[in-house]
């Protein structure tokens, strides 16, 4: 399909102000704990103060006597109550057993939910909270990775029999015998990718009405895939799934994050049925930093890259330990996301990784904006600087020649993924010009001397969307799933008007104006004529199965859904039209509200007119007309997909893939080791663009979230397996006075493979932490050391300056 | 957090050693009330301690794991809402001339919240606080006996 | 927004929010609320009554004496300190520090008063202060008394505030003749914690430091006087090499730092005296106060 899908394309491709806008700057919006709900408890968690713990007893005994006390959930409850959540690992960590409070009589991270308290306000049900005494029996515990793979380490879950959740060999092509003939081969004993999230503006907010009369639990709050929440929680509280509603509204972020939101969405479900009230949770920033979802914390171990004397990347290998936390919930997907983008944005052919997931005593991962693609990605890039500065070649130059190039797409790589389109060499000339890269270089001499370093950096990456959920598979292969798929709902209300639905949950990225700019187009109306759907309702049969908003793929397949629901409602329109105005359908077309006869336009039927005539004189139609036409078009896009081969553990397992190429400037005090950015560019193709404006705003947000993870923020714990940025006191969120005014450049490379030619692009691949490490080790240079985390406070810059990690990198020849 | 101090004071070791079990010792410093003991011989109390902010009251067990006259260890846990604080003291008694020298090692783990907000300060206001209910306690002990 | 509960009061006099705070066991100063809201928010520490000073009049005056000396009531906000002409003339470096620090938001609410009383380690005011040899009037049940910055600030979030004692304001003397002061500090990112930070004033008197101050932040016990600095500064010549002097006498003194989730504890020590440095060739390169 391609853009003449749409019968017009006036306004596709356009910069059209955001539909939502105007609600929500006038204070119009109507967030989690908006909704006025009468007769409302409120729920408040204990929590875990310790890392790993045994409860030895719990007395909610105080509570009874307070004011606004409404009743309690305790674990004994929840194990009576819930299974286990579904587990994606396959033997033996799928013994996992995770509950909505603490499961097996152990608490396994700080902030793990205990009890769940209710009362009749949050200052009451928070009172009550602080009555409540659990008594513990601290045990050992482990927050590094690398030390909870030792054989004499803490258990996590004392019934797997060890840390490891998930391990897997992947090997693509032959690096042992690249390594073993390569000219070159460099060497790193460890990298580290730290902790860190997205932390959305608003909290996780989850109302649950419990309706007694028909046994159902009706859902109000942000749910980033509400049909896989509806199935955890379905299956865990044996409950059939079509009595479980979930409505979100609007949806201040999610990053991914939110879709671990069934595991308090089940304890408020809980505590709502045996109140017999509808009951809140209002997450507090401190929460979600406890268990709201971190990312990805991956180390990787005895990294191998083979060059040749060319400068010709030939592959690489490595051994990864992904620090999960204490729980999997979505992982060990992880394991697997990563290799959508196995070959980075680079021609290479061999790829061998031994992956880990491994559980600590932390809060558990969830996926997060890049998930588990940044990670290696970040590892590639990194490897890739390493390896210029290394062996003597220009960064530029090394990575241009090693870019997958224009004329290779589509594009093979090592695992059988299929690159759909880019232009990377382009996109890096454009990312260079943004930043005056000779300018910068000119910088960069003059400040010698001055105690101040200058150094440049690149960050190449991709952001894989559309994913082929078959790829679970080559983690379990007994998971059901396989392929993608989205719905879309579009109609006409009896007065013409036309209302849609996209199983996609918008949380801030603009898509009631997307939908609203093709549905126009294809009907021949204005967006401001098109009624989106604020946020989503599961009864409102848009969704299918994987519908919601995660792994960058709204472009694609929400719209994809939404073009195919229009196209069933101008089918039905230019049937009536076409049977009223004595036409054939074929000869119908739409244009200003009205559906007329191609080449004669005194032939029309406004909308109004096939509203009404539909709606309330169904008589004035030919019976097979009226029996066809309900003006409602439902409909779904299906991502074209195979199963994996899952033994040689090779597919395509992701449909578009956008690009990111951001440079950098910045500035090291040699004193203080604090970095400025001077100068940033980024350069984003991300296919056939819906509004330009909100690609630009999805690139502006990913930038600075990337600029601020690989500056400032960090799920750092202790020893004491104690997070220590538990809000936003410790939790630094770049600000504008961080930042530098971010330059943007765009290069459009239409995905052949999609409806619109448009890609996902809402993650971003995150480049900045690619960029700022290579511009870190470029300001540091060569008698310096060498950059082997992806975040670099003042201090650690400060000790790469005073060199240091040397001997863990080695050119071997 | 490691922490330590010392002070002196008139109370001979051996009454030194038997306060952390006496509730009524402890009663009289002005920091702890409620003071009572439990089913397991622990003693429970009110531990306030001050700060600029406002008083942050922890509801405390004081169990004594070992004391005789040259040395004690005390394990104290304080929780209050979503924070803990659970320390390991051991307190050694010198006797000099003409009082007693007591210092104290204490090793101090915050759990919950106060792990985070109070990184930064929770150094001298975990020092200054042990050290005030030990002085208290000491001195207090000749006013009784 | 969930408080615990308690009694919430404002007083139509400086008189009565020290009866109150006398009177009323556990009641402390609400000022601007932006250090202690939080803490009620995070559930961290439980007052018995707020005494909210912050409509005080009396508290949020500001006044140049004829010797120039500038006083401060204890409830202005940051946002007037900067605005204010009067301190901008008698005391360029409160109303540069009151103008930058942290965020607009911030400013609008947060009190000078409540900055010093509450001598958090990392906030700006104390060392500043410090260096400017500034007196707090205070007013509690036995009446007024006033105390030197050096001995008004006690420790780490201690201060020389007895029971049911309000800080009433803030004395700012006129900087001698010749007299430079010079602020640095390294904070994470542009807006959030002070990792190191360093207040340096000198003294001159014909091209020869006559007198010293020396103080830092962000250290055990903030704010601290260094001073062996102070000592070996005296005496030499301005425009002389203060920089080395102050390097060997900084590694003599003893600063006890602590590690967080930002740098270790010998990062801040270190970085004190980077700050320490810079602020002495800041004087030396004539930046002004
Ligand atoms: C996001 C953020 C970042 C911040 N960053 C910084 C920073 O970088 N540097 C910095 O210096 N500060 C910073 N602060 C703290 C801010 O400056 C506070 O305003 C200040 O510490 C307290 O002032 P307040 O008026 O808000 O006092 P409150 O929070 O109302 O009170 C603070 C304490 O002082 C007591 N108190 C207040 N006034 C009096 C008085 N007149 N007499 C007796 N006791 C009194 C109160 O009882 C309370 O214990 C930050 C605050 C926020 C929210």
């Amino acid at each position: 399909m391609t853009m003449q899908d749409t019968a017009t394309s006036t306004w596709t491709g356009k910069t059209v102000p955001r539909k939502e806008d105007d609600r929500l700057l006038k204070a119009q919006g109507e967030f989690g704990d908006d909704t006025p709900i009468a007769h409302l408890g409120h729920v408040v968690f204990v929590r875990s103060p310790y890392a790993h713990a045994r409860i030895l007893d719990i007395d909610v005994s105080a509570a009874e006597s307070l004011p606004g006390y409404l009743g309690c959930l305790l674990p004994d409850e929840v194990d009576v109550l819930t299974d286990g959540f579904m587990e994606l690992q396959p033997a033996p960590a799928d013994a996992e057993v995770d509950k909505c409070l603490a499961a097996g009589g152990k608490v396994r991270f700080v902030g793990e939910p205990v009890v769940a308290v209710a009362g009749t306000s949050r200052q009451a049900a928070r009172d009550v909270a602080a009555t409540v005494v659990v008594d513990y029996e601290p045990l050992p515990h482990v927050v590094d990775a690398r030390r909870a793979v030792e054989p004499e380490a803490p258990q996590v879950h004392d019934e797997i029999g060890s840390n490891v959740a998930w391990d897997g060999v992947y090997d693509w092509g032959d690096i042992d015998a690249a390594l073993k003939s390569a000219d070159h081969v460099i060497e790193v004993d460890e990298l580290h990718f730290h902790r860190f999230s997205s932390t959305p503006l608003e909290c996780s907010v989850v109302t649950v009405s419990y309706d007694a009369g028909i046994d159902t639990f009706n859902l109000i709050g942000g749910c980033a895939m509400p049909q896989i929440t509806t199935l955890m929680m379905a299956a865990a509280m044996r409950h059939p799934a079509e009595k479980i509603r979930i409505v979100s509204k609007d949806f201040g972020g999610s990053f991914g994050v939110k879709i671990g939101m069934y595991v308090p969405a089940t304890a408020v479900a809980l505590l709502s049925r045996k109140l017999g009230r509808p009951m809140r949770w209002t997450e507090t920033r401190t929460e979600h930093h406890w268990m709201g979802g971190h990312g990805n914390e991956r180390w990787f171990h005895n990294v191998k890259m083979a060059v040749t004397s060319e400068g010709r990347v030939l592959g690489l290998s490595y051994d990864a330990l992904d620090d999960v936390g204490a729980y999997t919930r979505y992982e060990p997907l992880g394991a697997v996301i990563w290799t959508q983008v196995a070959n980075a944005c680079y021609q290479l052919q061999h790829l061998k990784v031994h992956y880990r997931s491994i559980y600590t005593n932390k809060g558990p991962v969830h996926p997060n904006r890049g998930y588990s693609r940044l990670q290696h990605m970040w590892l590639v890039e990194r490897m890739m600087d390493i390896a210029a500065h290394r062996l003597g070649f220009d960064p530029v130059q090394f990575r241009l020649q090693n870019y997958v190039q224009p004329e290779q797409y589509p594009y093979e790589t090592v695992n059988g993924c299929v690159y759909d389109s880019g232009n990377l060499p382009l996109s890096l000339e454009k990312a260079l010009d943004l930043i005056e890269y000779d300018d910068a270089r000119r910088l960069q001499r003059e400040s010698a001397g001055t105690g101040k370093r200058i150094g440049i950096g690149i960050g190449s990456t991709l952001d894989s969307g559309t994913n082929n959920f078959g790829q679970a598979r080559l983690i379990n292969q007994f998971l059901p799933f396989s392929g993608n798929t989205e719905g879309g709902l579009v109609r006409m209300g009896v007065d013409g008007s036309v209302y849609t639905v996209t199983g996609g949950v918008a949380f801030g990225q603009g898509h009631e104006t997307t939908v609203a700019q093709v549905v126009a187009d294809m009907l021949g109306l204005t967006p401001d004529e098109i009624i989106t759907h604020r946020g989503s309702d599961s009864a409102l049969s848009a969704q299918t199965g994987f519908s919601g908003s995660y792994a960058s793929q709204f472009a694609v397949t929400g719209i994809g859904a939404i073009l195919n629901a229009t196209r069933k409602l101008v089918r039905e329109i230019q049937l009536v039209a076409a049977s009223i105005l004595g036409a054939t359908p074929e000869e119908i077309v739409l244009e200003g509200g009205h559906a007329l006869v191609l080449g004669d336009p005194e032939r029309a039927l406004p909308f109004a007119a096939v509203a009404g005539i539909v709606h309330f004189s169904p008589a004035d139609l030919p019976a097979e007309v009226a029996d066809e036409v309900g003006l409602v078009g439902r409909a779904v896009y299906r991502a074209p997909f195979e199963i994996p081969d899952l033994e040689r553990k090779r597919g395509n397992l992701t449909l578009t893939y956008a690009s990111q190429i951001h440079a950098c400037v910045l500035e090291i005090d040699e004193e203080t080791g604090e970095v400025k950015i001077l100068r940033y560019g980024m350069v984003d193709d991300c296919g056939t663009p819906i509004n330009p404006m909100i690609i630009q705003g999805q690139v502006h947000g990913a930038t600075v979230h990337g600029i601020s993870a690989a500056l400032f923020e960090h799920f750092a714990y202790d020893d004491d397996g104690q997070l220590l940025a538990a809000n936003f006191y410790d939790y630094h969120a770049a600000t504008a006075l961080d930042l530098p005014s971010l330059r943007y450049d765009s290069v459009v490379s239409p995905s052949p493979f999609t409806p619109i030619g448009a890609k996902g692009m809402g993650e971003g691949g995150g480049a900045p932490l690619h960029a700022i490490a290579a511009a870190i080790q470029d300001a540091v240079g060569g008698d310096g050391g060498v950059v082997l985390e992806s975040f670099n406070p003042p201090e650690r810059i400060l000790g790469l300056l005073n060199g240091g990690t040397e001997s863990t990198v080695r050119v071997l020849r | 957090m490691k922490l330590s101090g010392t002070f002196t004071t008139q109370a001979s070791p051996a009454q030194l050693a038997r306060l952390s079990t006496e509730p009524r010792q402890l009663e009289q410093v002005t920091s702890l009330r409620d003071v009572a003991v439990d089913a397991h011989g622990h003693i429970r109390a009110i531990f306030t301690a001050a700060t600029p902010l406002g008083a942050i009251p922890l509801t405390t067990t004081i169990a004594t794991d070992r004391a005789d006259e040259s040395s004690s260890r005390v394990l104290v846990r304080g929780t209050r809402g979503q924070h803990r604080v659970d320390v390991t003291l051991e307190i050694s008694y010198q006797p000099t001339a003409t009082a007693t020298q007591v210092s104290w090692h204490a090793d101090v783990r915050l759990g919950g919240t106060g792990a985070s907000v109070a990184q930064r300060v929770a150094h001298d206001i975990a020092r200054n606080a042990i050290d005030g209910v030990l002085q208290q306690a000491a001195g207090q002990h000749l006013t009784l006996t | 927004m969930i408080l615990p509960p308690l009694r919430y009061l404002r007083p139509g006099s400086v008189g009565d929010a020290v009866h109150w705070l006398t009177h009323i066991d556990g009641a402390i100063v609400l000022a601007g609320g932006q250090t202690l809201v939080n803490a009620l928010k995070l559930d961290l520490v439980a007052p018995t009554a707020l005494v909210d000073i912050h409509r005080l009049d009396e508290l949020r005056s500001i006044a140049v004496s004829p010797d120039r000396t500038l006083t401060i009531g204890a409830a202005t906000t940051y946002a007037a300190l900067a605005a204010s002409t009067d301190v901008r003339l008698t005391a360029p470096s409160v109303a540069s520090m009151a103008a930058g620090l942290v965020d607009r938001q911030v400013r609008n609410r947060g009190t000078i008063g409540g900055n010093v009383c509450l001598n958090d380690p990392t906030n700006n005011f104390p060392p500043l202060l410090v260096a400017l040899g500034a007196r707090f009037t205070v007013l509690g049940p036995e009446g007024t008394r006033t105390i030197d910055a050096d001995d008004f600030f006690v420790g780490t979030m201690t201060t020389a505030l007895g029971n049911g004692e309000l800080l009433v304001s803030i004395e700012i003397p006129p900087l001698p003749r010749g007299a430079r002061l010079v602020h640095r500090h390294l904070q994470v990112g542009a807006d959030s914690w002070a990792m190191a930070r360093a207040v340096v004033r000198i003294d001159d008197d014909n091209g020869v430091v006559v007198a010293s101050r020396v103080v830092v932040g962000a250290v055990l016990g903030s704010p601290q006087r260094l001073r062996l600095v102070e000592r070996a500064l005296v005496g030499l010549p301005t425009g002389g090499d203060l920089d080395g002097a102050a390097a060997e006498a900084f590694d003599r003194e003893s600063i006890e730092t602590v590690g967080d989730v930002h740098c270790s504890a010998d990062y801040r020590r270190q970085m004190s005296k980077v700050q320490l440095r810079r602020a002495l060739r800041d004087l030396a390169k004539g930046t002004p106060s």
